[in-house]
């Protein structure tokens, strides 16, 4: 959806509107959800929580063009409350039913390709919620790192600390090697 | 099987990874989850409209205190009736913040936690530091703490903590659930675990009480909470909780998956 449109929809807080919205984002959200509670059924009762308070609250979101993101933002915050109040930790460990299988390629090239890009996606999935949420917002949102400080209410010292770790620990657990573009001049060295 | 790859983890890969997660993931039928969100704007619209469904497990929730709730009060009248129990007797044991186990709050503070802006949802995801304060920037050069702790305890931040406005030790924190650990390394200034204790409780703005030694730690309290410092290659390491309440016994635990 085009930002314009976006925003206008965002705007006019009808129910038509709010239709169109949650059409254009509702996969996105559930995704979201999914992947730090893995649970079918919660993700979905935080799906529909996310998109009810957002709705309730829209006039908060100044820019409406960012609605996705918000909505991206609101349900992993539910997501990590829900962990936190039922005393769960995140889960590393269960199979996880994907449709997205490497598709078929024509070069060794390409295959190489697509088995690294399930490899990275797997191990996303093995994040702490704190560090996919953040992950999603900066790759997937394409979020400046002061939108991000700002949506998830923290410094924007944190929030580099945050990709840092993430990347760092995606690079570790992955054995590649970190590339100076995706890291740059954001988190700190860490001690040899 | 590992393997080294002599790819880099950038950008591009990162992007299309998570392009293809998101697409992969089939939620269920938009249609149902619609009209539990049209219900639940609704209901918010009109208190007493009897759309319920979307509600459904925190309606349990109020329906099974109020319960408890009107059980307790008739008992209470019962036994009042009968002169078995006078008002001006009852009295209510006094818990501190400290001594209530989280896991024992009513479940009716879900239901008020819920009814917050999303404003209020972003700043509870990073939960508040309820017993120990201490002045803190954020470290642009931690040391590599582990993302775990035993427990499973998350590496949640890394922070500098400060001693009158100066940049000094670094520290980490862990979360898990409602609790928090802080892990505290010392400068290369530190001589003496006692020179450490002293500084330390300068950058956690209270005093630290030694305890005793245990298990070749030093069992310390700070603002009530227990602490452990130790020393490994000429540093001293603290490790205490910030929020929440454990024994020396199961914070040594902890201190010894470190090591």
């Amino acid at each position: 959806m085009e930002a314009e449109e976006l925003k206008k929809l965002v705007k006019q807080k009808d129910n038509e509107s709010r239709r169109l919205l949650f059409e254009a984002y509702y996969k996105k959200t559930y995704a979201v959800a999914y992947n730090i509670l893995r649970s079918r059924e919660n993700a979905e009762d935080i799906t529909q929580d996310a998109f009810i308070k957002a709705f309730q609250n829209i006039n908060q979101l100044k820019d409406g063009a960012k609605f996705g993101a918000w909505m991206a933002v609101i349900a992993s915050n539910l997501a990590r409350n829900f962990l936190k109040r039922n005393k769960k930790i995140y889960y590393t460990d269960e199979e996880v039913i994907s449709s997205g299988e490497p598709e078929a390629v024509d070069t060794e090239d390409a295959a190489l390709r697509s088995l690294e890009v399930e490899r990275v996606r797997q191990a996303i999935k093995r994040l702490p919620p704190e560090q996919y949420q953040v992950i999603v917002l900066q790759y997937y949102y394409d979020l400046k790192m002061e939108d991000i400080a700002s949506m998830l209410n923290l410094r924007a010292g944190t929030v580099k600390s945050r990709l840092h770790r993430a990347r760092k620990r995606l690079a570790e657990e992955l054995e590649l090697k970190e590339s100076p573009t995706c890291l740059s001049n954001e988190g700190g060295e860490w001690e040899k | 099987m590992t393997k080294k790859h002599n790819s880099e983890l950038n950008e591009d890969l990162l992007k299309e990874a998570l392009h293809q997660e998101m697409e992969s993931i089939e939620p269920p039928p938009a249609e149902k989850i619609w009209q539990r969100i049209e219900a639940g704007l609704e209901q918010e619209k009109n208190p007493a409209s009897s759309k319920l469904n979307f509600t459904r497990k925190r309606s349990f929730n109020w329906l099974r205190y109020s319960a408890v709730a009107a059980a307790a009060f008739m008992v209470v009248f019962v036994l009042n009736s009968l002169g078995v129990w006078q008002w001006d007797q009852l009295s209510f044991p006094v818990v501190s913040d400290e001594q209530m186990d989280p896991a024992e709050e009513p479940a009716v503070m879900e239901v008020e936690e819920d009814e917050a802006a999303p404003e209020a949802m972003l700043e509870e995801a990073e939960a508040p530091e309820r017993v120990l304060h201490y002045h803190r920037e954020e470290d642009p050069a931690p040391p590599r703490w582990p993302e775990e702790l035993p427990g499973n305890f998350i590496l949640d931040d890394a922070i500098l903590l400060t001693a009158g406005d100066v940049p000094d030790y670094h520290g980490a924190v862990y979360r898990r659930a409602d609790e928090s650990l802080l892990l505290v390394k010392s400068g290369e200034s530190d001589k003496t675990i006692e020179e450490f204790k002293v500084r330390l409780g300068q950058h956690l703005e209270t005093g630290i009480h030694a305890v005793g030694e245990i298990n070749g730690y030093t069992h310390f309290e700070a603002e009530g909470q227990t602490g452990l410092a130790w020393q490994v290659g000429g540093r001293y390491y603290a490790l205490l909780f910030k929020a929440g309440t454990i024994s020396p016994e199961k914070l040594i635990k902890i201190a010894e998956g470190l090591v």
